[in-house]
């Protein structure tokens, strides 16, 4: 069969030649063992310490001793069961400055190898994410997948992510991209199961024909270029990568959309499919960054749904100057006058010296909508069904920041926040607090041991031993 | 002071401060977590640096270019981004990031729109009907398209023959020709430019690029695209290995009509208005900020550069200084003028002491500036960078932010009287001495570039001096003495020297590096601070043809 271009489109929509979908691999079924997960939700700049702390002791939550009542954290209320708030633990960054240095170390447990980006790789080894994606995504199509909001400027404090080199990996900041990529295949059964048909999947294999013929060409010379310059390791790598972005291109061009099975009881698939592919999008702006960002955190769950992947870093912030002006918030003053936050996040908490007045006002309403936001996250994974269970219960998501406090760029006293039972290896539903200040590499540790991944420590040789932390 | 030599200049590297801990400047570089000292090697005899043997990513505006020139047309590659660099410039820095997998994705969907929609056209040129499309026609096409594509005379066509012979007679003659198009764009020999040199000579020392690599090199450095013709015919008979044969074809390059396109790429990126389109202000405070205002700022610094380059001699002095330039109906507000002059294509003089050079410029004041607020340390940290190549590191963790109230200032008080209330804390001072002269001249420029005497109801101090330099250390009263200033400065020449060998290379100067610094100052300065000449200079040194053995 031959294949012209109005063939093609008369079949498939002028789409289709455009942004060529990629073709499925094989979602495996749903098996009988637990979906273990791991979310990382990456706001910089700290909280208003004096704001954030729950009242009344530590200890469990069904003893009721304590509250989140005149806290930020009161979005969260409906997921005191859910979540544990470690109090005492301490970011290990090193020197350099605290947003990209507290960014850096974050997820690696390691502080920067470099504290500009004059000399790469910038982290000494991996974070948390992808070395945890590599255990946890074994059945996915996908593996780590790090998102970003409107984050602009190129500093270190962009990167939340490194590679087993220490490079940096690039956030996808347009939801429209990450859908058009990453879901739509999945995505083409939600609302209209079986709508395959026979003819149409000749054509896919006539395409898929011709995009890996292409891939092949590339990858080809690609190799013959490694084998033929005697490069060192440092050019070789710009080569290696190259390889590998083409057979992962080559990875999801597997099976025919048009084929791939209904995801059965995938509840909020049919709605995320009809906003992402509505003719009118969002825009990419700072005023659109609550929209953007919304779209997003339905991605997240989408893909826990169609289980498309298992390890997600979601960065709604850029630590230090050059973050988005949170217009979209209204402060109100003592006279009760309301009127929009014209800063970022990062300048607010700095107060008079970035220029901003009532700063602390205003970062309560920062802070309280920073928590809303984590805790639509923490509702949508609780709304997936599985087999008895949530989403929410089966992993870890984890509130994650670069500063204790956004003015002083304190280290101690970091806001995490763990919700999720892994599977049912942490009991979740506790407020603890720590006197010793445990480095943070602990929690990076326990975060894979809970996760049933048995390393004796994560990050920093000698920073994450000394027994489980949650 | 530190005194470091520049060789056979002597010159200040950094102030006094340095024990501070506060500047990185050439040297901002860590190894194993311990700052570098940039003095350790000093008076040591040292081997001159030159680049490793290297592939180098093509830089997105580069990468266009040439599937323009290949194609014939001009092409949408947009949103393309194979790869960024973090110090300032957006051409790809030699260690710098590799291809990221989904936008080698994004790359390979843009490249296949492409290939589509120019397939049709692009088929006139083959010499044959497109239904009769055959090997050896579809050969030559190949052949010459990969010439621009691929940077070389020497193209190996086979792979693309065969993904063709492969293709035809599934998908018909059409898809396979667009298939064959999309993987000749793809190809790494189309995103990777080539440095080896030919390493199996038998001499030791340094390695001379070949004459291919050479025309390549040359023709990114100097056109921002793939050579042309004529040195591909040279590179092609091996010509560009004599010395006098590539400095004639230097001088050709120079004297094109494009000859300056590679120097004009830098300089927009070192301007900060490469990316202009991504700068966005508070619609609140600057409503006028709009894309035609944003499209009139950059064509006004383009028009200015290029005034520059042409009428002006290249002069760097004049680049800094000079107090005329393009203004159009949007930007007579902009500067309170109510004339315009576009159209005569003639500079106007802008008001009188209020503006000096490229710097002070709306698109560049836009995009050193932040939202709403004037940037006032980023500006101080960012000129410092470019002008004086003195890098200011963050501030370690844990700084404590003063309030202005409980340092007594009134809440009306201007950004500078705050800021200065800085100075007096011992943990801030020794970098803020450093930002503060600069940061404090450019506070009469609000975000939107528009110039403004008060702040607050305040008279703005904008005067000032940087006294931690030897050459530019004469007080000014505002920002156009300070350019006026640093203009006339030597340590300001020097640093534009290591900026476009920074540029060129693809990586930061060091010791190294230093004698070749100083033959290309000593060039620059006897030539009136012509940057085409300097650049001249830089791709005719040893160190642009020549690459380290491995």
């Amino acid at each position: 069969m031959k294949l012209s271009r109005r063939d093609v489109v008369a079949r498939l929509g002028a789409g289709a030649l455009l942004a060529w979908p990629i073709l499925s691999a094989t979602r495996p079924a749903a098996g009988a063992t637990i979906k273990k997960r791991f979310v990382t939700f990456f706001s910089s700049s700290g909280v208003r310490q004096d704001l954030f702390w729950p009242k009344g002791t530590p200890g469990a939550f069904d003893a009721g001793l304590y509250s989140l009542d005149g806290t930020s954290l009161q979005p969260l209320e409906p997921y005191l069961s859910e979540i544990i708030i470690p109090k005492g633990i301490k970011i290990d960054r090193g020197p350099g400055d605290s947003h990209d240095a507290g960014t850096v170390a974050a997820l690696t447990g390691d502080h920067p190898r470099s504290l500009t980006f004059r000399s790469k790789p910038v982290a000494r080894g991996e974070s948390v994410d992808h070395f945890l994606a590599k255990a946890l995504c074994k059945e996915t199509p996908e593996k780590l997948l790090v998102l970003g909001v409107r984050l602009r400027v190129l500093r270190m404090s962009k990167y939340t992510s490194y590679d087993e080199r220490g490079y940096e990996v690039e956030p996808l900041q347009s939801p429209y991209t990450l859908y058009d990529r990453v879901f739509k295949r999945f995505a083409r059964s939600c609302g209209s199961p079986g709508s395959g048909t026979g003819g149409q999947g000749q054509v896919w294999e006539l395409l898929r024909l011709q995009k890996r013929s292409i891939l092949d060409t590339v990858r080809v010379q690609t190799a013959e270029m490694m084998r033929l310059y005697g490069l060192d390791a440092n050019e070789r790598q710009k080569l290696e990568r190259m390889e590998e972005a083409i057979r992962s291109v080559e990875l999801r061009l597997t099976a025919d959309p048009e084929t791939t099975p209904a995801a059965p009881g995938v509840s909020g698939c049919a709605t995320v499919k009809q906003t992402m592919e509505a003719g009118t999008r969002v825009s990419d702006d700072d005023a659109s960054f609550p929209k953007l960002l919304k779209l997003h955190l339905d991605l997240v769950a989408l893909a826990f749904e169609l289980d498309i992947t298992r390890v997600i870093t979601i960065s709604l912030s850029l630590g230090g100057s050059g973050g988005a002006p949170m217009r979209w918030l209204q402060w109100r003053d003592s006279a009760g006058r309301s009127a929009a936050i014209d800063a970022s996040h990062h300048n607010v908490t700095h107060g008079l010296e970035r220029n901003v007045a009532n700063y602390r006002e205003k970062l309560q309403v920062i802070d309280r909508w920073n928590f809303e936001q984590f805790a639509y996250l923490v509702g949508k994974l609780k709304a997936i069904e599985e087999g008895g269970s949530t989403a929410l219960d089966n992993g870890i998501l984890w509130y994650a920041t670069d500063v204790g406090d956004g003015k002083s760029h304190s280290s101690t006293l970091m806001p995490f926040i763990v919700a999720g039972r892994a599977g049912g290896s942490l009991k979740s539903g506790r407020y603890m607090a720590f006197t010793d200040q445990p480095r943070h590499q602990r929690l990076l540790t326990d975060f894979c041991h809970r996760l049933g991944v048995d390393i004796p420590e994560f990050g920093q040789p000698g920073a994450g031993g000394g027994g489980s932390l949650l | 002071m530190r005194v470091q030599t520049f060789g056979n200049h002597r010159f200040f590297l950094v102030p006094a401060v340095v024990a501070a801990g506060c500047v990185g400047g050439i040297v901002d570089r860590v190894s194993g977590g311990e700052q570098a000292n940039p003095g350790d090697n000093r008076g040591a005899s040292v081997t001159p640096a030159l680049s490793p043997a290297r592939i180098w990513q093509l830089s997105p505006q580069q990468y266009q270019n040439i599937v323009e020139q290949a194609f014939g047309a001009p092409v949408d590659l947009a949103p393309l981004a194979i790869t960024e660099r973090h110090d300032g410039f957006l051409n790809p820095a030699v260690g710098g990031l590799a291809v990221h997998e989904l936008f080698f994705a994004d790359l390979e969907d843009s490249v296949a729109r492409l290939a589509a929609e120019h397939a049709v056209r692009l088929a006139s040129r083959l010499g044959c009907a497109l239904s009769e499309l055959d090997r050896a026609c579809l050969g030559k096409f190949t052949s010459t398209l990969g010439r621009v594509l691929f940077r070389t005379p020497k193209v190996d066509v086979a792979p693309f023959l065969d993904l063709y012979g492969t293709l035809a007679p599934k998908l018909g003659n059409e898809h396979a020709f667009e298939s064959v198009l999309t993987a000749m764009m793809l190809s790494p020999k189309a995103l990777f430019r080539v440095e080896l040199g030919d390493q199996r000579t038998s001499a030791r020392g340094p390695v001379r690029l070949t004459s291919e690599e050479l025309a390549e090199s040359l023709a990114l450095t100097l056109l921002n695209r793939a050579p042309d013709e004529e040195l591909l015919r040279l590179a092609a008979g091996g010509q560009l290995d004599d010395p006098t044969i590539y400095g004639q074809q230097v001088d050709r390059l120079l004297g094109s009509s494009l000859g300056s396109a590679g120097l004009q790429q830098m300089l927009a990126e070192w301007l900060g208005v490469a990316t202009f389109g991504g700068v966005d202000k508070n619609p609140a405070l600057f409503p006028m900020f709009n894309d035609d205002l944003k499209r009139s700022m950059v064509s006004e610094i383009g028009l200015f550069v290029d005034h520059v380059l042409t009428v002006r001699r290249g002069s760097l002095r004049d680049l800094l200084t000079l107090q005329e330039s393009f203004v159009d109906r949007r930007l007579a507000p902009i500067y309170g003028l109510a004339t315009q002059s576009a159209q005569t294509g003639q500079p106007v003089p802008l008001p009188a002491g209020q503006r000096a050079g490229a710097f002070t410029l709306p698109a560049a004041l836009a995009a050193m500036s932040e939202s709403s607020l004037t940037g006032i340390i980023y500006r101080g940290k960012v000129l410092l960078e470019k002008l004086l190549c003195v890098v200011v590191r963050p501030p370690d963790m844990d700084v404590e932010f003063p309030d202005p109230d409980s340092l007594g200032l009134p809440r009306d008080a201007t950004t500078r009287q705050r800021m200065e209330s800085v100075e007096k804390q011992a943990a801030c001072a020794a970098c803020h001495v450093l930002l503060h002269p600069m940061s404090f001249a450019m506070e009469t420029y609000d975000p939107i570039g528009r110039y403004r005497a008060t702040e607050n109801g305040r008279p703005i101090d904008p005067s000032g001096s940087l006294s931690f330099t030897r050459t530019a250390n004469m007080p000014f009263r505002n920002a156009v003495q300070m350019f006026q200033v640093l203009g006339s400065s030597r340590e300001v020449h020097e640093c534009f020297v290591r900026q476009a060998f920074r540029y060129i290379h693809g990586r930061e100067d060091d010791e190294r590096d230093r004698t070749l610094l100083a033959e290309a100052l000593g060039r620059f300065e006897s030539d009136g601070l012509d940057m085409r000449s300097l650049y001249r200079a830089l791709v005719l040194s040893d160190a642009f043809t020549h690459r380290e053995r491995r």
